[in-house]
């Protein structure tokens, strides 16, 4: 990505520097068709990839002073804190744990998630930042799905047999009993748990 | 406008996208991203639309279409 977008810029130059040569041959005009064509596409093309890979990391969201609590989230004594539960146990990965769960897992779920985060930006740099933060919309059952549907811990589990349907079509929400979220408060106790005290 | 300045516009929207680009990817953070996204990507994609729209041009005036 940053050889293309060097590459562009080098044979962009070597345009405006020299342009009559370049577009009087047919060597030179493929040259221009690479330089401002081929290589900023690829280029914007690798560099989207980048930016949404490293935009999709923990460090990323935990940039923003607004976020620091759910980071410090992850560490609190209470394996019923889900964040905590998935972080600590190693559920899932640990250098995507916000996106893990935050994001939808459908066609647009990336692009709904960035537009989201961009949203975020703005509201942290322009807007007003609120007091409490809430989801936009109830919490989806989906995203919970996409790793534990048919893991053999949550079909075996005692509460959730004869239920597994109702959480499928959303008719239950798994958060009716697995409410407790980032645990918050165990942040303002301070109550965290560390892996090599 | 003449084809050899609608191409330049184009090499200078390249240029310019691709160098922010370049300096708005070394290390993404929240403010870079937004750079990325609402500075690079519509100037280089500007860029290849001026680009695109002279080698049309040029292409209609010598009946390559």
């Amino acid at each position: 990505m940053l050889v293309s977008a060097g590459l562009a810029i080098g044979l962009g130059l070597l345009f405006l520097l020299d342009a009559e040569r370049l577009s009087g041959s047919r060597g030179g005009r493929i040259a221009i068709l690479i330089g401002l064509g081929c290589l900023p596409l690829f280029a914007l093309g690798g560099g989207t990839a980048h930016a949404v890979h490293e935009s999709s990391s923990t460090e990323f969201c935990l940039n923003c002073h607004e976020m620091t609590p759910y980071g410090q989230s992850l560490f609190v004594e209470d394996t019923k804190a889900l964040p905590a539960a998935h972080y600590q146990s190693r559920l899932i990965d640990r250098d995507h744990v916000c996106y893990a769960c935050h994001k939808d897992y459908g066609l647009l779920g990336d692009f709904k998630a960035k537009l989201t985060g961009l949203n975020h930006v703005y509201v942290h740099f322009l807007g007003e930042i609120p007091e409490t933060f809430e989801l936009y919309s109830p919490y989806p059952n989906s995203n919970c799905l996409y790793c534990h549907d048919d893991a053999r811990s949550f079909l075996d589990s005692a509460g959730h047999r004869g239920q597994v349907e109702q959480f499928r079509k959303g008719r239950t929400s798994c958060l009716t009993c697995h409410a407790m979220g980032h645990g918050l408060d165990q942040v303002k106790a301070g109550e965290f748990w560390l892996a090599n005290p | 406008m003449s084809e050899a300045k609608s191409t330049r516009i184009a090499a200078v929207l390249v240029i310019v996208g691709s160098a922010v680009e370049i300096v708005s990817l070394y290390r993404v953070t929240p403010i870079t991203f937004l750079v990325f996204t609402m500075v690079s990507v519509p100037l280089v994609l500007a860029g290849l639309g001026v680009y695109v729209l002279t080698v049309l041009r040029v292409l209609r005036r010598t009946g390559g279409l």
